[in-house]
């Protein structure tokens, strides 16, 4: 593919996810062992293949090192032995996952993570481990900051020399022993700020606000007076805001 | 100085001054519970809006036409949908808001207040009484002035208060370890305030509630003053996000302390300035029969002329309304409370364009008496390609459309919607041929000299039509169809004909069956051409069709460049009335006719064309003064046009 043909792929994707707006997808491919990502089932929407995971603003893709998706900037997870044999020259932006000592961005290594993760639940929504989300929201933040780079080819060869693509086995811990918060919570308790905080103090008012506020923007970008009127309705008269949300959202165009 | 802030100083000198007295005698520590019993929910209420917004407790009450009651302060509070019945703004207002004012008789613990939420529009009657049939009273009085629906009740929101005004009896602990010990009675009574106040009041949501107060104490009294600011004023609150204005009668004895108070003073100097400013005040009274009022302003910006700064407090004071601005009757006219009506919503929403303010402007086609419109402006002020712009979306509405073309102008409409075109005169709609024993299609024959060729009684149709251009009978069996007569476009009289006997045939196909939903709209571009020698046979017809046609579910869009190309009976049967800008002395003649006001000529008078507006920001508009048949409601609308319907421009 010649490079302004792929630069024009990486313009129309950008504007696809821009028009498609903001959303955190997930993708789950069936035969790789995603412990990882599999914590997203149910937080965040699934996508069925890497294309469906590339039309969102932000991908969370699990992926084995042989199959890397089309993307405008990658964020590469190594594990510590990976680092020598790691080539930066790929473009990507390397984080550096339970890593014992400071080098470069690194999420720390947390005894806390490893029992949430054998638990089933995920690091960012298991209660307490601050300092751990801290330092990850830290490196995250970095590292979507840098992901402006980065070729697919040069990055799926770098990958390939790090190791196959056979998913190692993970211990389960029973299921119940760590606490989970909801997505409120952990956003909350990430310093995730709404984009719409009106509407996020109308979502707080429905029991799974998260739900509520993606409805909000929703009936707010594409539903027009009517709408509006029809939400603000239901709550002044105390009605079930989420019943409304989605009668109204059934109506959208 | 507001209530809140009178009570928060009381407050704190207060405890200032039985700190210092029991320093003497501890046991006077124990007043300082006190200041807190008092002025307690006060000072938590102030405290608390530093922050976040909190309401009152609402619960709804009674039977009927709810009120919603609430209890800490025994208010109840009746809402209604209101749209005001015309479109005034500024201090061409002020005559019909003192009259609403004077008819409403608002009486002690009475008082109205006006929302605006975005473009919804609502009416809250106030009343420390439950009494329903005062209540009728007032709904009887605002019906002239506002189209009204009863609401449900506005109940709180159900978010309690967040609990950190506990950690406030702190304060309470240095004046315990300086003062007395006694103090910590102080402590014991916030921490029953806040409970109290946790009780009392609510957080709601932001979209719910008013970020910004006025803090004045009195509006200035000038005359000159008003006339100059009013129509900026209202201009501004229209252009919030979300305001609301209330309004209460000044008790009499008040006016008369505050005038015996500036007579009787003792200082000459300031005894006549005073006098110089009650005497504006005094003016307006006798010269306008103004009457004195409290305002209680709230908006979601700042507004400097009336003091509109930030504060949640007005969250909370716009439903206990105790901060109120001094003013007169007329002063309602820097509030945009007769402007901006809608028809209310009952069916389908056409949105048209947007008014000065950005906000969108929209008529319920369902909720019309019709929807016949009629267009009028000049060559390249964008008639059609508005006509062709709404015409889609009544499409996306399930309105089926004919549109008679005779220049070729919605082609890419037909493109857009799936249309049939017809190409007149070499195709025509074989219903045509059922005209055969109508006496409609012998009148337009016989205006035009075409002599019928007549079988068994009938007209034969085609051989008639056949003498003028020879033709052939094409199915029209889509939703929707445009006749293009572009071919003979150089042929006025030619169009002419054509275009009365599609008219005609229109008529025919929809005039009898009864259909109370618009279904179909017929759209004639140059209806001048139909009046062409006189009124025509199918100008009668299309007035009746306008006067008529909303039983029968279609309605008639007219596009003309003059208003004299139209029989007045059509532009005054018509739901709305869309006027571009044309030649200067055809706007000053017209102005009569068409009732524009001077604003009106001149927003007409500088208005851009579509190829100017494309051309500076990239997106068509055309602009036009719109004026809703209904209420006589009028807008200064931009129209966004749709380029796909121009992709050449």
């Amino acid at each position: 593919m010649s490079s302004s043909l792929r630069e024009a792929c990486r313009c129309w994707a950008r504007r696809r996810r821009q028009d498609v707006g903001g959303v955190v997808a997930g993708y789950l491919p069936q035969h790789w062992d995603g412990s990882g990502a599999s914590l997203l089932r149910g937080k965040v929407p699934v996508a069925a293949d890497p294309e469906e995971a590339g039309r969102a603003l932000y991908a969370v893709v699990d992926t084995p090192p042989c199959a890397v998706p089309e993307a405008d900037g990658y964020v590469v997870v190594l594990e510590p032995r990976h680092l020598k044999r790691w080539r930066s020259a790929a473009g990507a932006v390397a984080v550096v996952n339970k890593s014992l000592w400071p080098v470069g961005l690194h999420l720390p290594y947390s005894r806390g993570v490893e029992r949430a993760m054998a638990a089933g639940v995920h690091p960012l929504l298991a209660a307490g481990l601050g300092a751990f989300k801290k330092k990850a929201v830290k490196a995250a933040r970095a590292a979507v900051e840098g992901a402006a780079g980065g070729d697919r080819a040069a990055v799926s060869e770098a990958l390939k020399r790090l190791g196959d693509c056979t998913p190692s086995r993970k211990r389960q811990a029973p299921a119940g022993s760590v606490k989970e918060l909801t997505l409120a919570e952990a956003a909350r308790a990430l310093g995730v700020r709404p984009r719409w905080p009106d509407l996020w103090s109308l979502a707080e008012l429905c029991g799974d606000p998260v739900y509520c506020y993606a409805r909000l923007v929703e009936v707010w970008a594409k539903g027009g007076g009517r709408a509006r009127r029809a939400v603000l309705g239901a709550v002044m008269e105390g009605r079930s805001l989420e019943e409304a949300l989605d009668a109204v959202v059934e109506g959208l165009p | 100085m507001s209530p809140y802030g009178r009570s928060l100083l009381l407050f704190l000198s207060s405890l200032a001054l039985i700190a210092a007295a029991a320093s003497a005698w501890p046991p006077l520590g124990a007043l300082s519970a006190v200041p807190v019993l008092v002025w307690g929910e006060d000072v938590v209420l102030w405290l608390y809006t530093r922050a976040r917004p909190v309401e009152p407790v609402r619960v709804p009450y009674g039977d009927g036409f709810q009120a919603a009651y609430d209890p800490a302060h025994r208010l109840y509070h009746w809402l209604w949908d209101a749209e005001p019945v015309q479109s005034v703004l500024g201090v061409e207002a002020a005559a019909r808001l003192h009259e609403l004012y004077s008819k409403l008789s608002l009486g002690p613990g009475e008082s109205m207040a006006f929302v605006a939420l975005g473009d919804w529009k609502l009416v809250r009657f106030t009343s420390r009484r439950y009494d329903p049939a005062r209540v009728g009273q007032i709904e009887a009085a605002l019906r002239e002035f506002y189209v009204l629906a009863r609401r449900r009740p506005w109940l709180s929101s159900p978010k309690p208060v967040a609990p950190w005004p506990y950690l406030a009896a702190l304060a309470f602990l240095p004046m315990a370890l300086l003062a007395s010990g006694w103090a910590l009675l102080g402590a014991a009574a916030w921490l029953w305030a806040v409970k109290r106040f946790r009780s009392r009041y609510r957080e709601p949501a932001i979209p719910l509630s008013f970020s910004h107060m006025s803090k004045a104490s009195a509006l200035p009294a000038s005359r000159d003053m008003l006339e100059t600011m009013a129509s900026a004023e209202a201009a501004a609150f229209a252009d919030m996000e979300r305001w609301a204005v209330a309004f209460a009668d000044r008790p009499p004895e008040e006016v008369y302390k505050k005038f015996v108070k500036t007579y009787e003073g003792r200082d000459t100097g300031r005894r006549l300035i005073r006098i110089r400013e009650l005497s504006e005040f005094v003016e307006r009274m006798a010269k306008y029969n103004e009457r004195p009022v409290l305002l209680y302003v709230y908006g979601s910006r700042d507004l400097h002329s009336l003091s509109l700064s930030r504060d949640w407090l007005a969250a909370a004071d716009f439903w206990i309304l105790r901060s109120g601005v001094r003013a007169l009757s007329h002063d309602l006219a820097r509030f945009p409370l007769l402007y901006g009506g809608r028809t209310l919503p009952v069916g389908r929403e056409l949105v048209l364009g947007l008014d000065r303010f950005g906000r969108p402007v929209s008529i319920d086609v369902d909720a019309l008496p019709s929807a016949h419109a009629v267009f009028i402006g000049g060559t390249g002020s964008g008639k059609s390609w508005t006509v062709a712009t709404w015409a889609l979306r009544l499409a996306e509405l399930g309105v089926d459309l004919v549109v008679l073309d005779p220049h070729g102008d919605y082609r890419e409409l037909a493109r857009l919607v799936g249309a049939r075109v017809v190409e007149v005169p070499a195709e025509l709609p074989r219903g045509l041929a059922g005209l055969s024993r109508s006496k409609e299609l012998r009148a337009v024959l016989r205006e035009f000299g075409v002599e019928p060729v007549e079988r068994g009684g009938e007209v034969d149709v085609e051989r008639t039509l056949s003498q003028i251009r020879p033709f052939r009978w094409v199915d029209v069996d889509r939703r929707h169809v445009v006749y293009a007569m572009d071919s003979i476009a150089g042929d006025e009289d030619l169009l002419a004909f054509y275009l009365s006997l599609l008219l005609v045939y229109h008529y025919a196909a929809h005039a009898g069956r009864r259909h109370e939903r618009l279904r179909t709209a017929v759209i004639v571009d140059e209806a001048r051409l139909l009046g062409s020698g006189g009124e025509s046979y199918a100008l009668r017809k299309l007035a009746s069709l306008a006067l008529g046609g909303r039983k029968w579910g279609f309605a008639v869009w007219l596009v003309a460049q003059s208003h004299d190309d139209l029989p007045r009976r059509v532009l005054r049967s018509a739901s709305f009335v869309l006027i571009y800008s044309g030649n200067y002395i055809y706007l000053s003649d017209a102005a009569a006719d068409l009732r524009l006001a001077r604003e009106d000529q001149v927003y007409l008078q500088s208005s851009t064309t579509p190829a100017e507006a494309a051309a500076s920001s990239g997106q068509p508009y055309a602009m036009g003064v719109l004026v809703v048949g209904q209420r006589g409601l009028k807008y200064h609308v931009k129209i966004p046009l749709d380029a796909r319907l121009k992709p050449r421009m």
